[in-house]
């Protein structure tokens, strides 16, 4: 960088020497062009873009000098996050250029990896993949993708498996994440997606924070809780959470349930609304319906017979069940009906056995109340991950989905995406794939012989990891061949057998679609490091080789899909005539705009805001959807049965292992603000990776007493599945009987996750990472 | 005497404009003035009047580290691992401090950044580090004691009331609203009765202060 100050200078001089010479000559003219280059060389230039972290979709500004990223800021024209971003996102320019980036093909060759040339190791990964499928079957191969690759990345992927080679074992980290929000949303109104929007925020009088740590996991978000709290007095947070996490020091009530046990309290809250009369009846009888499964079948009940069903939720059986004072039961449900109120979730509700039914009794309590479909009422899932919306859930890059909620179920569904993509007739199969843990269960039987993982580490992050792990890497007759995209050395690189160096983030131009369904595009702004390359431009070059090997259709994308733009207009046209058209969405608005929520049908729309409401959503305006019968700002549930959400009357069940007398504490799993995900790349930020350079597990002070363990003391956590060996940290946020511990660290004594249960809900396959039952020992 | 009196008499030309001063002029001799140069010149430099020690974070306008290739102040500074910050990661009042440099607090000004920043939790974009970090100048590097000076009194959105007022307490004894919990031990009893000003000195803000419009309320103070 010494040189740059010397440019500087000497472009200075030779900025002097142009300025006194007059008329110029031709070695005048040489050296101002010369001038002109040094002076471009160091001007900072700074471009819109979007953040690499959680699903928020902060605005940022990238400030670049060549190919140096130079910084990073929050974009101030942003609509929805208005210039806010948080460490993590600040320290990205450190990340991207860590001298820790993978920059060239490695593969293992007798237990060692050699470095090999890109063209031997796509040979290597076609060839492995073609006769497995020759020999096997489509089904011998699968693709792990991730809520982190851009939208045309995952897009391709699930286009080459399912529609290609023919497999529908196509999954994503978001089946870890978020698979029973879109459960939630799709058994309610009949399609995934949040209908509100971040703008709620600051109409809303209640908000309703349910497993949900925004302070740390979404903090913008939570920025702009506290500043809407601070312009509305009025705003009352209610947080339910058996962790005092700091959200609950905004909140003027904290219910804490003994964790596993929370459902009960979200049915007594809505007993209590009913109870009271503060039910809005006019709401229900238009847009509601009540349905209760009975034999496997969904049979409809009236609001008389949910009224009933709530009889036994009463707030004192609910303490008896929850241990949440009845009091405070009370208290909430009042608050709640105090509207309008927004309520927000994320992995706390998610990741549980129950996840799907948690998910509906929120829906619930807003449709009782008719809290959703204006300014400031919205039940609001948020998500993890960048992409986890955009690039996994509405591309339906999971085993059981087509794009943009069609579904493999569907015979027109499956003739539609094959039309589009160019398929064989038939090749998209019926039924589904190999769900997340399904998958690798079948990869340690060997059932899977060849398997792509991209832009993922479930070597680090997958539940119950022993079995994993092995699945992946030990050695044994017929080992699957693992390849791993990445842009770090990882848990899961260490134990693959191909490991592809790849682009990063502003590495690449590609699409990322956030919680609140606004596509953001971020641009390419510097090369990759050595000789990494797109994911997307991989995944290109590995389905040209399946094509030469014979194993997909001549010409299915060879030649025909060159870029991520070429991919975004085929994108855009599969999204067309489905309730999520976005052919609005054209490259050109992208760059330009600061992202575009869905529908948005035209180049001329602005995207829509509130989904399901006349005068907002378009669908409601023109196509299949249409009704002109309704009055603006009229809620209707259009993708639903019979047009009308469904209220489930949903058992109170608890988790799949609880609490006895050999492991007597619950372990819930999380995240601090400074860290993220598996910490392969916020640990490389040395001021993020000293902010919290150990693991550590919370014990309440209560317990800690009673095991005589203080602060610092090494703690062992044993469960039916494995061992941690962690710090241990005595404060009063876990309620006593629950231990915390955050999942960040790649050291193997502090993977949390081989002592995590991997039982999953049994509609959104989701495992239950937030419960289970452990015991501590003092070591 | 004499050259006080010039001084006065040069001091009022410039302050009243340019005709009262070509009268001052035309009143006193030159020489006068010439004699007295060190009195015309005299320009006391008070703490308060000095070009305020600050960061600022957030201007577009960035110079870049040679050293690292990264801009200068392109990643937030980290919060010290100290007794005083030991909830600083909760809090969003670390400028209460840092804006005003109370207790020699490093003075940060985040110019151009959006109006929300300051709604935020600190933490969301500060990064606690723990163990030992850069701090506070030493207490030994000091030329006073530690602690000789009653804290200063941040003027800011959260302190606008506190001019006169003498209920500081009601926050700071119990640490309401994340207020540092203050003791005052070892003092006698009347200096609890007393007006909190009496001792404390409210800091002018960079940023927030409104220390020129607040039409402050005199009429309680003895």
């Amino acid at each position: 960088m010494e040189n740059s100050r010397r440019d500087f200078i000497k472009a200075s001089a030779m900025a002097s020497v142009a300025t006194v010479a007059v008329g110029g000559t031709g070695a005048i003219a040489g050296e101002s062009k010369e001038i002109a280059e040094v002076a471009a060389k160091n001007k900072v230039e700074w471009t819109k873009s979007v953040c690499r972290f959680c699903g928020t979709g902060c605005g940022v500004m990238i400030g670049h000098k060549g190919e140096q990223i130079v910084a990073l800021r929050g974009d101030p024209e942003h609509p929805t996050t208005k210039g806010l971003v948080c460490a993590k996102s600040l320290f990205l320019p450190k990340i991207v250029h860590s001298k820790d980036r993978l920059k060239t093909p490695l593969l293992r060759k007798d237990g060692k990896f050699v470095p090999v040339s890109w063209d031997v190791a796509m040979d290597v990964m076609a060839d492995k993949f073609a006769k497995a499928i020759k020999k096997h079957g489509p089904d011998s191969v699968a693709y792990y993708g991730s809520g982190q690759a851009m939208t045309e990345e995952s897009y391709f992927c699930n286009r080459l498996f399912k529609g290609g080679i023919g497999t529908n074992n196509v999954e994503g980290n978001p089946r870890l994440c978020m698979a029973s929000a879109a459960g939630g949303y799709v058994t309610t109104y009949g399609k995934d997606e949040p209908m509100g929007c971040y703008e709620d925020i600051w109409h809303a009088n209640t908000i309703f924070l349910v497993g949900s740590n925004t302070a740390e996991c979404h903090p913008v978000i939570f920025d702009q809780i506290l500043a809407a709290k601070q312009a509305n007095r009025r705003l009352n947070i209610i947080v339910l959470d058996p962790r005092k996490n700091p959200v609950v020091s905004a909140a003027r009530l904290h219910l804490d349930p003994i964790p596993g046990f929370d459902l009960c309290v979200l049915h007594s809250m809505a007993h209590c609304i009913i109870r009271d009369g503060n039910h809005d009846k006019a709401f229900i009888e238009k847009n509601c319906q009540f349905k209760v499964m009975k034999d496997g079948k969904a049979v409809k009940v009236g609001l008389d017979g949910y009224t009933e069903f709530l009889a036994d939720f009463t707030p004192e059986r609910a303490e008896m069940i929850s241990g949440v004072p009845a009091e405070k039961i009370e208290q909430a449900a009042k608050l709640f009906v105090n509207g309008p109120t927004m309520s927000i979730w994320t992995m706390g509700l998610n990741q549980r056995i129950r996840g799907v039914w948690a998910n509906n009794l929120m829906h619930n309590l807003h449709l009782i109340t008719g809290n959703i479909g204006k300014p400031g009422a919205t039940p609001f899932s948020m998500t993890g991950q960048p992409n986890a919306c955009g690039g996994v859930r509405d591309t339906g890059t999971l085993c059981h989905l087509l794009p943009y909620g069609r579904s493999l179920k569907k015979k027109t569904d499956r003739r539609d995406m094959e039309k589009i993509w160019g398929s064989k007739p038939g090749t998209i199969q019926s039924k589904p794939g190999l769900h997340t843990v399904e998958m690798f269960r079948a990869l340690g039987e060997n059932k899977i012989k060849a398997m792509v993982i991209l832009t993922t580490n479930p070597g680090q992050s997958m539940p119950n990891l022993h079995p994993v792990r092995d699945a992946i890497g030990k050695e044994r007759e017929d080992k699957p061949f693992i390849v791993c995209l990445d842009i770090f050395p990882t848990r899961t690189t260490e134990i693959a057998d191909l490991v592809l160096p790849a682009a990063m983030w502003s590495e690449k131009t590609g699409v990322f679609g956030m919680s609140e369904r606004r596509y953001q595009l971020h641009p390419k702004i510097r090369s990759a490091p050595g000789d990494a390359r797109s994911d997307f431009d991989i995944m290109v070059d590995f389905a040209g080789r399946l094509e030469d090997k014979g194993v997909v259709k001549k010409g299915y994308t060879k030649g025909k899909i060159k870029t991520t733009d070429d991919m975004w207009d085929e994108i855009r046209l599969a999204s067309k005539g489905t309730p999520y058209d976005f052919m609005g969405m054209t490259r050109e608005r992208l760059y330009k705009e600061r992202g575009l929520r869905w529908p948005c049908p035209t180049e001329d729309h602005p995207g829509t805001a509130r989904r399901f409401v006349k005068g907002d959503d378009p669908n409601l305006d023109s196509g299949k959807y249409a009704d002109n019968t309704l009055a603006q700002g009229d809620v209707k549930f259009y993708a639903a049965p019979d047009e009308r959400a469904i209220v489930w009357l949903r058992p109170a069940l608890g988790p799949a292992e609880e609490t006895d007398a050999e492991y007597p504490f619950v372990l819930s799993t999380g995240r601090v603000l400074e860290h993220w995900h598996s910490g392969t790349m916020t640990m490389k930020a040395d001021e993020l990776r000293r902010a919290y350079p150990h693991c550590f597990v919370e014990i309440n002070p209560k317990d800690a007493r009673e095991m005589g363990v203080r602060s610092g003391d090494m703690i062992k956590i044993t469960s039916r599945r494995g061992v941690a060996k962690i710090r241990a940290r005595v404060v009063d946020m876990p309620r006593p009987g629950m231990v915390f511990v955050p999942w960040h660290w790649e050291d193997k004594d502090s993977l949390i996750n081989f002592v995590c249960i991997d039982a999953f809900d049994s509609g959104s396959k989701q495992p239950e990472f937030k419960i289970c039952a452990v015991k501590l020992e003092k070591i | 005497m004499i050259p006080c009196i010039k001084t006065q008499y040069v001091l009022i030309p410039l302050s009243l404009g340019s005709v009262a001063a070509v009268a001052g002029w035309i009143a006193f001799e030159p020489e006068f003035v010439e004699s007295t140069p060190a009195a015309i010149e005299y320009n006391p430099t008070y703490e308060a009047e000095k070009e305020a020690p600050s960061v600022v974070v957030g201007e577009w306008d960035i110079e870049i580290d040679p050293e690292t290739g990264f801009a200068l102040a392109a990643f937030p500074p980290t919060i010290p691992d100290r007794e005083w910050h030991q909830d600083a990661w909760l809090v969003d009042n670390c400028l209460d401090c840092h804006e005003t440099g109370v207790q020699d607090a490093p003075m940060i000004r985040h110019k151009g950044l959006p109006d929300i920043t300051f709604q935020s939790k600190c933490r969301s974009c500060h990064v606690l580090i723990p163990g030992n970090t850069d701090s506070t100048p030493k207490v030994e590097d000091s030329e006073f004691a530690s602690w000789a000076f009653p804290p200063m009194m941040p003027n800011n959105d959260n302190h606008d009331q506190a001019w006169g007022k003498n209920n500081c307490l009601l926050c700071h004894e119990d640490g309401t609203m994340d207020s540092p919990v203050i003791k005052h031990e070892g003092l006698p009893r009347i200096v609890l009765k007393a007006k909190c000003r009496t001792c404390h000195v409210q800091i002018r803000s960079h940023m927030t202060s409104p220390w020129d419009e607040l039409q402050f309320d005199f009429g309680d103070e003895e």
